[in-house]
């Protein structure tokens, strides 16, 4: 199983912080996985700015692969300092 | 040798302060507040969220690349995260080089790259109490993408 972390909007639009899922070979697989969790996904999946953790470093979507006891995170872009 | 600290605070923090040097003949120190004008409506605070397994390692990233990049000697940056009010410290910044452009130019690029590549997320609390989620500003990534374009034409 993997973990999912919600960031920022993205958690409301998900409505739950965290999330345990079986692995993904692909990032088709994870939005297939996501999409049958909670409306809120098809949004956060089509935004194009979308960042992609896989423990702790950032992929893209075509990179993306997730392995048992992995921890994945969605993004929303970034906006500190 | 070049000296990067890196500095996440929870709670109210001053600002870096002068530190004289014999080596490093300019410093640059750049202090953000929290507004009270938001996006929308009047502001009591921002609450700013991050990612912590990823935070100061992106952090140290950005510090090691404006180093190497502009020569600079010493780099320490300090960044709230929680609920800070307005008027308050958001993120102070000191850069320390031989010469001036060196460190103004690591200051930018420092902040234009925690903008646009550090994983934090900023909301408005307004006054009546409503959270408003600050989206990624076009401008900023155009700040970027300034010195990306610079890296490109020297190459």
């Amino acid at each position: 199983m993997i973990k999912l972390v919600l960031l920022g909007k993205y958690r409301e639009l998900a409505g739950v912080d965290e999330l345990t899922l079986p692995a993904c070979a692909n990032f088709a697989a994870l939005t297939h996985a996501l999409l049958a969790q909670a409306a809120g996904f098809d949004v956060i999946l089509a935004d194009p700015r979308l960042l992609i953790a896989v423990n702790h470093h950032l992929v893209s979507r075509e990179q993306f692969s997730a392995n048992d006891g992995d921890e994945v995170a969605l993004m929303p872009p970034v906006t500190g300092g | 040798m070049t000296q990067i600290v890196i500095d996440l605070c929870d709670k109210s923090m001053s600002a870096l302060t002068a530190v004289a040097s014999s080596t490093c003949g300019a410093e640059v120190i750049f202090n953000g507040y929290v507004r009270a004008a938001g996006e929308s409506e009047p502001l009591q605070a921002l609450l700013i969220e991050h990612y912590s397994p990823m935070t100061e390692n992106s952090l140290r990233q950005i510090a090691a690349e404006a180093c190497k990049r502009f020569g600079c000697a010493q780099l320490t940056l300090q960044h709230r995260v929680g609920r800070v009010a307005v008027g308050e410290l958001i993120v102070s910044l000191r850069v320390q080089a031989a010469h001036r452009r060196a460190a103004f130019d690591a200051a930018e690029f420092y902040m234009d790259y925690l903008k646009n590549r550090a994983p934090f997320w900023k909301q408005e609390i307004s006054v009546a109490g409503r959270g408003h989620w600050v989206e990624q500003k076009q401008s900023d990534r155009d700040a970027l993408n300034r010195w990306q374009d610079c890296a490109d034409t020297a190459q």
